[in-house]
């Protein structure tokens, strides 16, 4: 009964409620707010997120990439040239860039991954950097060089007799695929959080030696995060490339995958729902200042860095704080009352 | 390869290596000293080239109109050069007071300070000083003539700073209390704490003389190559390149791979084009794995192994 009690008692309740209002709330979104501009934003929010939350695992074990666009670039290059080159439907070719981005992280974090984590930022950077040269330079025939890779083609129409026919030429429709594919993502994270392995990886973040010397096998456990970060990376890249059809190097340089490492700091990787408040934030922000694009990198900045001496669970981790401080003074309060009694 | 493209690689080899010497020990005896990775180097590397933009005679340019009252600053390129390697030293050292300090010996959280620094300083450079590269005028004008081949004095200038600086920059650690101080933080930071150091003290030192090392870096190639508030992008992946290939937190270390990543990047650039950048980053990944301590760790701090 307990056990129950704790599960589907008050506080469990209020979290489903808000998470189903949430979700109601962004599925009836184009019903009652069709402007294209904000669709668009809202893609590319969504297609952020789910970077976003593949790095926040990675980010739990202890480590930062500093490679991620390079990942979304493979994603993105691969899908385009399956869907492009050799005619296979983007419906296939979207796994197919996850797990072509997931596999290029493993062969990079078996070597790697067992470094220290000041190491390992620098491996990343340069993984990314090679990665983002190697599409520059190599085989400028079929990458298209510094011409871009251009003409990726939209996913293939999927029609749902008689409600409706999508076929990828409104921004609704693209707006329903990441929304979905962020939801699968985030079902999948929270899955892997309750799992042995989530267990395990908060372990390994707060005493690698001691999960060493226990057994728990932590290069496998570091492995298999990197490359769920950098399977929904390579997701992404497939959704970003069809969703723009056209994909430039020198659109995932340094500064794009440490955007992505912003969102999680700022959010927070304490939950899944962490980095999706980052990337909410911060591109909130920018939209927000739309008239000042410019100006965004800096607010970023400057929560970064704030957020890293006030806050460093990050702003999601900003309720419990107040509450926690409230209840402190409340406590304070009754004591000073007892004391004057 | 004939000799005239030989020696003229082996000038701009050398002109590379004393850039990348300069940044990288700067960067090196931020990360032996402090214990933290200053990714903002590159941005106080900037900031220094702006700074001697703004204080030097400015060119008239067509594209921009350069405002009256900073048109009225016209110094000397030395004395401006040595303006703003102090200020951004002190600035460097500011920084270390305000927000690094919270942040020692925990490498993650003080990288990502350090990034959302650097986003702040590149971003606000390029709002404030627009989109438009800077130019210098050229203060040493002509040409050396070395073994046929024509080298500008200006590009045989950096080689000549970097010499002394780093010259300099050993015999500080060699033979003065600061460095004697640095040295003993480096190697031990509790021990050195026992012994009398006063480690806030000399991390502000630390900061100043590696900000003012990358603010030299800058200094000499403001009037070589354009300013523009991405520029040291490239320089800060070379600099970590350099402290890895040498050994974090080595000194000699850096120097040693400052030189070697130079002439790699040369010889490369004359043989393989683009595919030295590729090369070099497999070269520095290759290491990592291998020889984490790096090719050249006469000394290595050891830095890594304490905290976290």
């Amino acid at each position: 009964m307990m056990t129950s009690g704790s599960l589907w008692g008050m506080k469990s309740t209020w979290k489903w409620g808000v998470g189903a209002a949430v979700f109601l709330f962004f599925l009836t979104l184009p019903a009652w707010f069709d402007a294209e501009y904000y669709l668009h934003a809202l893609v590319n929010i969504f297609i952020h997120s789910m970077v976003a939350i593949g790095l926040r695992l990675l980010w739990r074990t202890g480590l930062v990439s500093f490679g991620t666009a390079g990942f979304i670039a493979i994603g993105g290059y691969a899908a385009g040239l399956l869907s492009r080159d050799i005619g296979i439907s983007f419906w296939l070719s979207l796994p197919v860039a996850g797990v072509a981005a997931a596999v290029f992280a493993i062969l990079v974090g078996i070597p790697t991954l067992r470094l220290k984590s000041s190491y390992f930022f620098l491996i990343s950077w340069a993984t990314g950097e090679i990665i983002r040269l190697s599409f520059l330079y190599l085989f400028i025939p079929i990458f298209g060089g510094w011409q871009g890779f251009r003409k990726i083609p939209l996913p293939d129409a999927i029609n749902i007799p008689w409600l409706w026919e999508i076929d990828f030429s409104r921004k609704v429709h693209w707006y329903y695929l990441a929304f979905f594919l962020l939801c699968i993502a985030v079902v999948i994270m929270t899955r892997i959080d309750r799992s042995r392995i989530g267990t395990a990886i908060v372990a390994l973040y707060d005493a690698p030696d001691l999960c060493e010397a226990v057994g728990v096998p932590t290069m496998y456990y570091r492995v298999f995060a990197f490359a769920m970060a950098c399977f929904f990376a390579g997701v992404a890249g497939a959704v970003y490339g069809s969703f723009n059809t056209f994909l430039h190097p020198e659109s995932f340089t340094i500064i794009q995958s440490i955007e992505t490492v912003s969102f999680v700091i700022i959010g927070g990787a304490a939950s899944v729902w962490g980095p999706i408040l980052g990337v909410f934030v911060v591109k909130g922000i920018a939209m927000a200042v739309r008239g000042l694009g410019a100006y965004e990198v800096i607010i970023s900045g400057l929560m970064m860095i704030f957020v890293m001496l006030v806050i460093p669970e990050g702003l999601s981790g900003l309720p419990r704080r107040v509450k926690r401080y409230l209840t402190r003074r409340e406590v304070a309060e009754q004591m000073e009352l007892s004391r004057g009694d | 390869m004939n000799t005239l493209l030989f020696v003229q690689t082996l000038l701009n080899g050398l002109m590379l290596a004393g850039l990348y010497v300069m940044t990288a020990t700067g960067l090196s005896l931020v990360l032996g000293v402090l214990h933290i990775i200053n990714f903002a180097h590159g941005a106080f590397l900037m900031f220094g080239a702006y700074l001697v933009w703004i204080l030097v005679e400015k060119e008239m340019t067509a594209i921009e109109a350069v405002p009256d009252w900073l048109q009225q600053i016209s110094l000397p390129y030395p004395l401006a050069g040595l303006i703003a390697v102090i200020a951004i030293g002190a600035l460097g050292a500011l920084i270390n007071r305000v927000l690094y300090q919270r942040f020692w010996g925990k490498v993650l959280p003080c990288l990502i300070v350090a990034v959302g620094l650097t986003q702040v300083m590149q971003q606000g450079a390029f709002v404030t000083f627009g989109i438009h590269t800077k130019s210098l005028p050229t203060y040493f004008e002509g040409m050396a003539n070395i073994f046929g081949a024509r080298f500008p004095y200006e590009r045989l200038m950096i080689i000549v700073v970097a010499v002394v600086l780093t010259a300099g920059l050993l015999l500080l650690l060699r033979y003065t209390k600061a460095g004697l101080a640095m040295r003993a933080v480096a190697q031990d930071s509790d021990a050195a704490a026992i012994s009398g150091v006063s480690i806030p003290r000399t991390a502000t030192i630390a900061m100043f003389i590696g900000c003012g090392m990358a603010a030299a870096a800058a200094v000499t190639i403001a009037p070589v190559f354009t300013v523009h508030a991405y520029m040291a992008e490239g320089y800060l992946i070379k600099a970590f390149m350099v402290i890895i290939l040498g050994g974090m937190g080595s000194i000699t270390g850096a120097i040693w791979a400052g030189i070697l990543v130079g002439f790699i990047d040369a010889f490369g650039n004359v043989f393989f084009g683009y595919f030295t950048q590729i090369i070099l980053l497999l070269l520095v990944i290759s290491v990592i794995v291998f020889k984490p301590t790096g090719l050249f760790s006469g000394v290595v701090f050891e830095i890594f192994t304490r905290d976290e």
